[in-house]
């Protein structure tokens, strides 16, 4: 049982400098979307002087420009999301081992030395694969304004929003436990 | 009556060895990454900086050449009054962006408070994601 608690714990370890990874990657990204989006903003123009057949749309450019800087600011996004769910005194997300305190009767059987640690560390996988749903989200919204009508739009915030609901587990165990138990 | 062939590799090559130029970064790493966690610091520190730089000097680049088809605009239009080729909303755009791509940080600085305010902590390429623990 050690053995499997230390590689969770490894695990974890991990999960930090992806985290920051990927923020950076969101950050470069971001930056290349803007650009494209100011470009577009120029060819909309054009397009729309010279009544060609039109392609593109000031929405396009825009959508490229305001979600290019929600994923260059991703922290941000993240703390306005999850103040707009959880309440406008949370902007940061709970840490992994808090979930004891949100929801202690729910996890009661856990309670002890290697359940503890291995749910912790479950709960910061399932933090950091909300935080890949988030920035899904931002690029199918990016992905909507190429292509409209299939409902990307949508999609993109409902993986918005239960990515957010993945990054602050805890709270959103809490909402359980204060449904069921309370 | 012969045909004559004209044999297709005498053509000239007009073109040589192209020279091929590797962006390898400069990785100040150890020998070998040793966990996973290290390869993603090394990409983040190593690459992905210098990525963004690069991406900001081609915005600059871009906008000097917006800028500069501004201009050109505007001269074509003031010589050829009568002729209707060069819009003068072309010219505004091509200023805009040129302005804006110039001044991309300034312009991302600006769009990121616009929308959160100005008291957010702006991020950065080796900043870490503060809002998750």
């Amino acid at each position: 049982m050690d053995e499997l608690t230390d590689f969770f714990q490894r695990v974890v370890a991990i999960l930090s400098p992806a985290q920051a990874f990927v923020a950076v990657m969101c950050f470069v990204l971001g930056i290349a979307l803007v650009i494209m989006g100011i470009r577009l903003f120029l060819i909309t123009a054009e397009e729309r002087a010279h009544a060609h057949h039109r392609r593109h749309g000031f929405w396009q450019a825009s959508a490229y420009v305001v979600f290019g800087l929600l994923i260059i600011s991703l922290d941000l996004t993240l703390s306005a999301w999850i103040a707009s769910l959880f309440g406008a005194d949370n902007t940061t997300a709970s840490a992994a081992s808090e979930i004891m305190a949100y929801a202690p009767e729910m996890l009661a059987p856990v309670q002890g030395a290697p359940g503890e640690a291995i749910l912790i560390a479950l709960v910061r996988v399932a933090q950091f694969i909300g935080l890949l749903a988030v920035v899904r989200g931002l690029f199918l919204c990016v992905k909507s304004a190429d292509m409209p009508a299939q409902g990307l739009m949508g999609k993109g915030f409902i993986h918005m929003i239960a990515g957010v609901m993945a990054v602050d587990l805890p709270r959103t165990v809490g909402l359980f436990e204060n449904l069921f138990f309370a | 009556m012969h045909r004559r062939l004209i044999p297709l590799h005498s053509r000239p090559r007009a073109l040589g060895l192209a020279a091929v130029l590797f962006l390898v970064g400069g990785l100040a790493v150890p020998a070998s990454a040793q966990t996973f966690g290290d390869i993603f610091t090394d990409m983040r520190t190593s690459q992905l900086g210098p990525a963004a730089d690069i991406l900001g000097t081609i915005s600059f680049v871009l906008g000097i050449v917006f800028g500069i088809m501004a201009v050109y605009a505007m001269i074509r239009r003031s010589r050829h009054s009568n002729e209707n080729s060069v819009e003068a909303g072309r010219i505004i755009m091509l200023s805009i962006a040129a302005a804006c791509m110039i001044a991309i940080p300034t312009f991302l600085n600006v769009g990121v408070a616009s929308i959160f305010g100005t008291g957010a902590d702006q991020s950065s390429v080796d900043g870490q994601l503060r809002s998750l623990n």
